[in-house]
């Protein structure tokens, strides 16, 4: 009895403080601070932060995760099922159908429209990319659904994107991760980004700005990598920080011409093996994440 | 009241200067659009200035007499419109957001974009030639010695536009031409009076406050390299540290941490800090900043490092359009006895062994390196060095990978005559080698092997499939071919080095089912192990590569001399194929370079038709008038028939002289020039003399063949020629035909203006019209069946001119 009491003593006062602690991280960070600070130093989250390996809280917070509820989710839900619906779970014979449920269920649950410029809204959910300043454009729906569903992600998978661009891609893999890494080497871009993320109350996401090329060593290894732009080869920092089983999904391919988009696996003892998807077009590793 | 005497001295030396700064100008606009887009779309500048020329024309005629009642006043005031649009131009080009990257969306507003640019560059040349054609109206019994001085004028502007282009950048040339066309203006009376100075005195005003406080530039197409390299320049993370301007191109140099390209670099190398090098905004290279070969260690991770494999120790090297040096690296880590660098362009060299020599450039002056300032394919054509191991690098640099409009571009190296060229400077184990991208569905790999086919078999080789090997991994294609076949030995150390290296074998001389398409899996046919591209050479080295190439969505036809196109994959029947199956991506898939062609011609077409010939149509007189009909076919078939010759001549002078920028000057400014001296000769010729004039059609038309015909031969021997030489042997190729094309405009005119006057600006305009034409004709022509077809269309033009000449209205005499 005493026993019983005192467990849940501690679980009530840890609770509380878990609590406690998210609610003054919240009042501290304003949009676009909380998850990026310049210089490459990510501040991370407070779940990455608290969650100690082996900590009873820690796994407790581990199993309780939940994808993010973006802010705007409610707006525009019908225009993104029928997004999923027709461009990307029955995208017709030219097509790969995305049958993931966790893929779809991000699809359908970002705002894509919240990444893409006001006077382009009304587009949003086309199935085009579509510019949206700084000479990018957003990748097509299906493109994102792809390339998230050749990455294989697991809720404790951390995924590291280079080329945040509008922030679309990031905010989707947050949905499927609570561990999501993203590069852009373009300040602008980076900090709209973001504020973007932060706005929607992407809180899982650690936005760096810097050169993708070199990946985020401090954070390696991780289990998959995402490449939103073009390049010309596989950077070899990216191969050193995925760790063995681990993913990339890269296009290559010439800068402003017609990618593949490339699947390279890192067998258990350290192999290249790859498969080529489909062709893409991707603008080159500069941070501008546009696809189609 | 008749049109005041100006003295022609002052007229003639105004139309001269105007002349010279409108052809420097249409020159200069070449050089921009290489620069700013993806070719330097001759076809279509050449067509937009007459355009001008032409509009002008109908202009002048149904408001001519106004004009021309004003004298030499109006001839002055165009003049400093002129001058004043020309940087105007520039500056409003500079801000119209065009791109040769269609996206579905917005497609229509790109192509309308497109077409905006191209009117705004059209007014110059409107009010520049409205401005001759005046001078020409006012200059009454001296026309001819105006006209004279009109070609004289765009001569010299044809050979200082690249002269300027030397020293200046791109984005100056339009106020250089802008400058040089207000001088026309200073000899005319009108700008004797005080209104005419403060005119002109205001006018240079306007133009130095606008350039200084405007400073020209260029809008470069936002998906080229070296618009982005501009925004990391502007966030700080790069620097130009070089650059270099010349007619051929603009080299730029950046540093910058950002910059990591290496053309095929594997997993397992990290590239040392380099320079990115960009030519006409296209990123064309990298510069190793390393000091010595052992720490250029990164490039033995390269897909280029493979063919050394195959060839002797201490090679003899031949590198090929080697830009950034990181082959000359890798053939001194190889132990090469030499290496030979044959680049052509000035610019580049300039660069590397002025700004980059300390910090590595310097690998030009390495021990065994020698370098030739040269076109490769002439280079070939007249060496008789045998080399271990030739390396195609210049197909090493993604720019030529964006295919679309940049397909519109000659090459004269990797054509069936030129790799001929190649494989016959190897030793006779000598490996001639390419490595070229991956592309799905593959197209540059395919035709490089039906290329090597055709080209192997004009060596004398009877089964070239046991004479090539194509390796792989998921970046790029390694093709190895040999005059000799691949003897059993070498196949096993190809299978050595794939093992070793972790290579796909695509292709080899008893290569199986079970070697395929592993450990990198690129899409094949279904049901089937192999990849497309193993697929593809098969078929294409087989007996019967006809049938895989018809059957290949992509245009993978051998490329010929007479078809040089290597980059052009566009085939017009493949667009349903596209449609169905990328969906409204088909634009950003269908490599658009022939139907950017196609697309202009209609455009040109119904621009033509609206500013010429229909206004004229309608014209009390003209309309209804007895041998309109006549008159539009003889005038229309000579003006097509003008500058497809002119076009197609361009096109294979390119191949004499080697830069594209210097063949059109040649060209332009040679048929200025002899036909102006035709057309003078003609004056003494009676037109009514109809056995004469067709039997001079005949020759005409004979002489365009001759033309055409030597120019091949010429082609290939150009490679023994200076530049100073080759310049010369191309005005003389032009000379003969280029004279005798001068005699069917003015005696048609003159027979037309006895006969029947009124219909005099009718053929004006219909000639106008048909030479507009011509020039997007003659490149789709020339792209889809190569230049001796567009020639044939040229002559039977020119046979239908013999024809209709019987039509015009008129006695005739016999």
């Amino acid at each position: 009895m005493i026993v019983r009491r005192r467990i849940a003593i501690s679980v009530l006062v840890g609770g509380a403080a878990v609590a406690l602690i998210f609610v003054l991280s919240k009042q501290r960070s304003g949009p676009g601070i909380s998850a990026w600070e310049p210089d490459g130093n990510s501040i991370g989250t407070l779940a990455a932060k608290v969650a100690t390996p082996g900590s009873a809280f820690a796994e407790d917070t581990i199993t309780a995760w939940e994808p993010p509820k973006p802010r705007s989710a409610h707006s525009r839900a019908d225009e993104r099922e029928k997004m999923v619906l027709h461009q990307i779970e029955s995208p017709g014979w030219t097509r790969d159908a995305v049958s993931d449920p966790a893929v779809l269920r991000a699809m359908r649950d970002v705002p894509r429209h919240a990444f893409v410029p006001r006077d382009l809204r009304e587009q949003a959910y086309d199935d085009t990319p579509l510019p949206i300043g700084h000479g990018q454009t957003i990748s097509q729906p299906y493109i994102v659904a792809t390339m998230t569903k050749l990455l294989r992600l697991g809720p404790e998978s951390k995924v590291l994107e280079i080329g945040t661009g509008s922030g679309y891609q990031a905010a989707v893999l947050a949905h499927l991760t609570r561990h999501v890494y993203t590069i852009e080497i373009i300040e602008p871009l980076a900090k709209k980004a973001a504020e973007t993320l932060a706005d929607e109350g992407y809180e899982n996401v650690h936005v760096r700005r810097g050169d993708g090329y070199l990946g985020w060593p401090e954070a390696a290894p991780f289990d998959a990598i995402v490449v939103t732009c073009a390049a010309g080869h596989l950077p070899p920092p990216l191969w050193d920080q995925i760790r063995p089983g681990g993913r990339i999904v890269i296009p290559i391919g010439g800068t402003f011409a017609v990618q593949r988009l490339v699947v390279v696996e890192k067998t258990a003892d350290g192999k290249r093996k790859t498969d080529s998807v489909m062709d893409v077009r991707f603008v080159p590793m500069t941070g501008r994440a546009s696809g189609e | 009241m008749n049109a005041p005497r100006n003295p022609s001295s002052r007229l003639c030396l105004a139309i001269f200067l105007l002349s010279c700064g409108l052809l420097g100008y249409e020159l200069s606009l070449m050089r921009v659009l290489l620069y700013a887009s993806w070719h330097h779309f001759a076809f279509l500048v050449v067509s937009i200035a007459l355009l001008g020329f032409g509009s002008s024309g109908t202009a002048l005629c149904l408001a001519g007499g106004r004009l021309s009642r004003s004298g030499d006043t109006a001839v002055f005031v165009l003049i400093l419109f002129v001058a004043l649009s020309l940087p105007g131009a520039a500056w409003v080009t500079a801000r119209i957001p065009v791109e040769a990257r269609f996206v579905p969306a917005l497609l229509a507003k790109q192509i309308a974009l497109w077409v905006l640019y191209w009117a705004v560059w059209f007014v110059p040349f409107f009010l520049g030639a409205t401005a001759i054609g005046l001078a020409l109206i006012v200059s009454g019994a001296r026309l001819p010695t105006v006209y004279a001085f009109n070609l004289a004028g765009s001569a010299l502007g044809a050979c200082a536009a690249p002269i300027a282009m030397r020293f200046v950048h791109p984005a100056w040339l339009a106020v250089i031409m802008g400058a040089v066309t207000l001088l026309a203006a200073l000899p005319l009376r009108a700008a004797k009076s005080r209104t005419g100075a403060l005119s002109i005195a205001a006018t240079s005003a306007a133009m130095l406050v606008f350039v200084l406080a405007s400073p020209p530039k260029i809008r470069v197409d936002s998906f080229k390299y070296a618009s982005y390299v501009r925004d990391l320049e502007m966030d700080g993370r790069a620097a130009e540290v070089a650059r270099a301007y010349g007619p051929r191109s603009v080299v730029e140099v950046y540093e910058g941490d950002v910059f990591h390209e290496i053309a095929f670099l594997s997993v397992s190398g990290f590239p040392p800090p380099l320079f990115a090098v960009t030519i006409d905004g296209h990123w064309a290279g990298s510069v190793l900043r390393v000091q010595s070969a052992e720490t250029a260690v990164v490039v033995d991770h390269t897909m280029m490092s493979v063919p050394y494999a195959f060839v002797p120790a201490g090679p003899s090297v031949l590198l090929l359009g080697e830009t950034g040096g990181a082959n000359v690296w890798l053939a001194a880590r190889r132990g090469a006895r030499s290496a030979v660098v044959v680049q052509p362009d000035n610019g580049l060299l300039r660069v590397l062994r002025g700004a980059l020599r300390a910090d590595g450039g310097g690998v030009l002056e390495l021990p065994g390196v020698t370098v030739w300032e040269e076109e490769p394919r002439h280079f070939v054509e007249r060496s008789r060095e045998r080399y271990d191991l030739i390396q195609l690098a210049a197909l090493e640099s993604w720019a030529v990978s964006a295919g679309g409009v940049a397909g519109l571009q000659q090459d004269n190296l990797m054509t069936v005559e030129g790799l001929e060229a190649c494989l016959e400077r190897l030793s006779p184990e000598g490996v001639l080698t390419v490595c070229r991208a991956i592309e799905t569905p593959p197209r540059t790999n395919a035709k490089i092997l039906a290329t090597l086919g055709q080209s192997l078999r004009r060596v004398g080789v009877e089964r070239p499939a046991e004479h090539i090997v194509v390796l792989r991994d998921f970046l790029a294609a390694c093709m190895l071919a040999k005059t000799s076949p691949w003897t059993p030995s070498e196949v096993a150390t190809v299978r050595r080095v794939c093992e070793d290296r972790e290579l796909t074998p695509v292709y080899f001389p008893g290569i199986r089912e079970d070697e395929l398409n592993r450990p990198d899996r690129i899409p094949g046919p279904p049901g089937k192990n192999g990849d497309w591209l193993h697929h593809a050479a098969v078929a294409l080295l087989s007996e019967d590569a006809r049938t895989f190439i018809e059957e290949w969505p992509f245009d993978i036809r051998p490329s010929t001399d007479d078809r040089p196109f290597f980059e052009n994959f566009g085939k017009l029947g493949s667009l349903g194929f596209f449609k169905r199956v990328y969906g409204d991506l088909w634009p950003t898939r269908a490599e658009l370079g022939f139907l950017f062609v196609l697309c202009a011609m209609v455009i040109i077409i119904v621009a033509g038709a609206v500013l010429t010939i229909i206004p004229l149509g309608f014209r009390p007189g003209i309309r209804g008038a007895g041998g309109s009909g006549g008159t539009a076919v003889y005038f229309a078939a000579i003006g097509l028939a003008y500058m497809t010759v002119e076009i197609t001549l361009l096109s294979r002078l390119v191949q004499v002289v080697g830069d594209p920028v210097l063949a059109g000057a040649v060209t332009i400014a040679g048929f200025l020039l002899f036909s102006g001296a035709g057309s003078l000769v003609a004056q003494r010729l009676d037109p009514s003399r109809s056995r004469l004039v067709r039997a001079l059609l005949v020759a005409v038309a004979g002489a365009c063949v001759v033309v055409l015909i030597v120019s091949v031969p010429l082609a290939r021997s150009a490679g023994w020629l200076g530049l100073p030489e080759r310049i010369g042997a191309a005005v003389a190729l032009i000379a003969p035909a280029g004279f005798l094309m001068g005699f069917p405009m003015p005696l048609g005119l003159r027979r037309l203006a006895v006969s029947a006057p009124v219909l005099v600006p009718w053929a004006w305009g219909v000639n106008g019209f048909a030479s507009v034409l011509a020039p997007p004709l003659a490149t789709a022509i020339a792209l889809s069946s190569g230049f001796t077809a567009a020639g044939v269309v040229a002559v039977a033009s020119y046979a239908l001119a013999c024809v209709a000449y019987g039509a015009l209205p008129g006695r005739t005499t016999n």
